[in-house]
């Protein structure tokens, strides 16, 4: 394992990394933001969408797939203003909060689009977690095979032939690609990069309880078909020099409604879930190595909001927080002894921060003023793990 | 003429690798050939990167990803294969045609005539990296680790002789679409006597690049990193 000197990413990285010189390409890649000419990106992206605005046959001549994130608000707020007609599609995960739910639904009414959310079959979506949880030790599976696939059915069966996504995640923590290669959505960065390189069949093989006609959304779209219906995924991030900590903050002018977390200091990113910075996070901990909090610490070196020093150090004390799992696996419908199991066997090496639940005294560590001047009226969640969430 | 796409396999892991001076993480071997697959590629080149050093850790990873690798596509697999002992062992493996390039610029007789007799004269391809300097040509020589004046290195009967086809890669403009040195192409022609109908082309292959191709009369071209970088480009690329 060799480590990035600037960032706090190493060569272990599940994405991979490359090194060159010391320095992850990721970093190099970031590099670029500081160089590239954005105003003749956004120039180069108006003259991809141009033949989509002039058709004026379909009513929408995009899908925007959300969730409620801050990223969403931004994205939403560039393709209307870019003169897009967009269809905004979200895929209820069942764990969202009361910010969770309340986000969503202020996005959909601030920006007065038309949207419809899609409720997976319950029995099939457990299933699916509990079988996930057994072979990854991972929980998010289903729901980011859903956030990945769905958008893409719907574009295909209405005839709309672009998606926008916000930031493509492999360039943003790798640098994978560069901006200038203007990677688009495609079957192969999903199953590289969304799920684990875990294909559906993969996941279910002969141990999940599951009838495989109730798992059509989890599945990409037949290439063969995709091909004749020509939907295309836009990464907005190849266009717009992509800040996440300040866009996401000035998301509030909107509405959004950050949320207070023990497990980093942004509180911006997936805003609004019950498992995101809990189990999620724990079990990413489990598997990898670390938490969440070195994603944004490694993402503010870059932006030069914080030193490689100072980032180590509040490392360390984020990566401590305590974490409840008992109300992900009450959800779950696990029984005592199974919840039992699953911490004996599986979560070894995060043992020592399972918490009965969140509550108790946290501090926030001392962050930069680069930092705390992005963060400001964040919330606690009132209720967790709600099914179907009512109103603004 | 065949479109193709070559993927750099090192220590079991596939990367990108931008102006031979910059190597980017690609992901999985099996994912990135099972979608190739899928986008209906003719043929695909597994090439490990091996420019200046080699282990025999990092060379058993990468056979090993090749003996679990499930594909119906043609693999042609190159990158630090300069012994008999590595060519017996890929005899066992899903590679139809062998990529050499040391062997040439060193003429090794036995390695190629073992390679010849062990796969078949039809099967050796011999790569050329290349770039173009101050006006001259310089090829990199993977063993020795250096560019050196072309008609320095290249020996036309070795080449003649063991090579069914040359695989020409614009190093200087690897990974970067559109940008093959299509003067290139009579150069190492008229250097190795090889027709165009037996040259393919890598490293900085576009949909222009792929329009000259054909035009060409070239056997194949081998597109690199942008290849799996949008949904349809292999399928665009053909309609080129």
């Amino acid at each position: 394992m060799h480590k990035c000197q600037k960032c706090l990413y190493d060569t272990q990285h599940p994405f991979h990394l490359t090194l060159n010189d010391k320095i992850c390409s990721g970093c190099i890649t970031h590099e670029e933001k500081n160089t590239l000419d954005w105003s003749e990106r956004e120039q180069k992206l108006l003259e991809i969408i141009s033949p989509y605005r002039k058709d004026t046959k379909a009513y929408y001549n995009c899908v925007v797939p959300v969730q409620g994130d801050a990223e969403d608000y931004y994205v939403l707020n560039i393709v209307l203003s870019l003169g897009l007609r967009p269809l905004v599609v979200a895929v209820n995960d069942y764990f969202k909060n009361n910010i969770g739910w309340y986000n969503l639904h202020n996005l959909i009414t601030h920006f007065d689009c038309d949207s419809f959310v899609f409720n997976p079959d319950m029995t099939v979506y457990k299933e699916l977690i509990r079988t996930t949880l057994r072979k990854y030790n991972h929980m998010l599976w289903p729901a980011l095979a859903l956030h990945s696939a769905y958008p893409v059915h719907i574009a295909k069966a209405r005839k709309i032939p672009l998606i926008i996504w916000g930031q493509n995640q492999a360039l943003e923590q790798v640098g994978k690609y560069s901006h200038c290669d203007q990677i688009e959505m495609s079957q192969w960065s999903r199953q590289e990069h969304d799920i684990l390189n875990c294909s559906l069949e993969t996941v279910i093989g002969n141990g999940a309880q599951l009838n495989t006609r109730h798992l059509n959304y989890y599945r990409y779209p037949n290439i063969k078909a995709l091909i004749k219906s020509r939907v295309r995924g836009l990464y907005l991030s190849n266009f717009y020099r992509w800040d996440p900590l300040q866009q996401n903050h000035s998301m509030m002018e909107f509405g959004f409604q950050p949320e207070v977390n023990n497990s980093s200091f942004d509180p911006y990113e997936r805003a609004g879930s019950s498992v995101y910075y809990q189990m999620h996070d724990l079990l990413k901990m489990q598997r990898v190595g670390y938490r969440k909090i070195r994603d944004h610490l490694s993402r503010e070196i870059r932006h030069q909001r914080i030193s490689r020093n100072s980032a180590i150090h509040i490392e360390k004390y984020y990566s401590e927080a305590r974490v409840d799992i008992d109300s992900f696996f009450a959800w779950l419908d696990v029984t005592e002894s199974g919840k039992r199991w699953f911490v004996e066997n599986r979560l070894q090496k995060v043992s020592h921060l399972l918490a009965s639940d969140n509550s108790g005294e946290w501090v926030s560590p001392e962050l930069p003023e680069d930092i705390t001047a992005l963060l400001d009226k964040q919330k606690a969640s009132e209720k967790q793990f709600i099914t179907f969430g009512k109103g603004v | 003429m065949r479109i193709g796409a070559s993927l750099l396999l090192l220590n079991g892991v596939c990367y990108q690798s931008y102006r031979w001076e910059m190597l980017r993480p690609l992901g999985s071997l099996q994912n990135a050939v099972s979608h190739l697959e899928q986008y209906q590629i003719d043929e695909i080149a597994i090439i490990r990167p091996v420019r200046e050093s080699d282990t025999n850790e990092s060379l058993l990873k990468d056979i090993t990803a090749l003996q679990q690798l499930i594909t119906t596509t043609p693999i042609s697999f190159g990158g630090g294969v300069r012994d008999m002992g590595i060519l017996e062992q890929l005899t066992s493996m899903p590679v139809e045609r062998l990529i050499l390039s040391s062997a040439f610029f060193n003429a090794n007789q036995s390695l190629l005539k073992e390679a010849a007799a062990l796969y078949g004269h039809q099967a050796i391809q011999a790569m050329i990296p290349f770039k173009k300097v101050n006006g001259q040509y310089v090829v990199y020589h993977c063993s020795e680790a250096e560019f050196t004046p072309a008609e320095a290195l290249i020996q036309p009967e070795f080449f003649q002789t063991y090579a069914n086809e040359i695989v020409l890669y614009d190093v200087a403009n690897e990974g970067v679409g559109n940008t093959f040195d299509f003067e290139a192409l009579d150069v190492f022609s008229s250097l190795t006597g090889f027709r165009h109908e037996q040259l393919i082309i890598g490293g900085g292959v576009g949909a222009d690049s792929i329009k000259s191709a054909y035009s060409n009369n070239l056997a194949a071209v081998s597109i690199e990193n942008r290849v799996l970088h949008k949904e349809y480009s292999i399928e665009a690329l053909r309609h080129a």
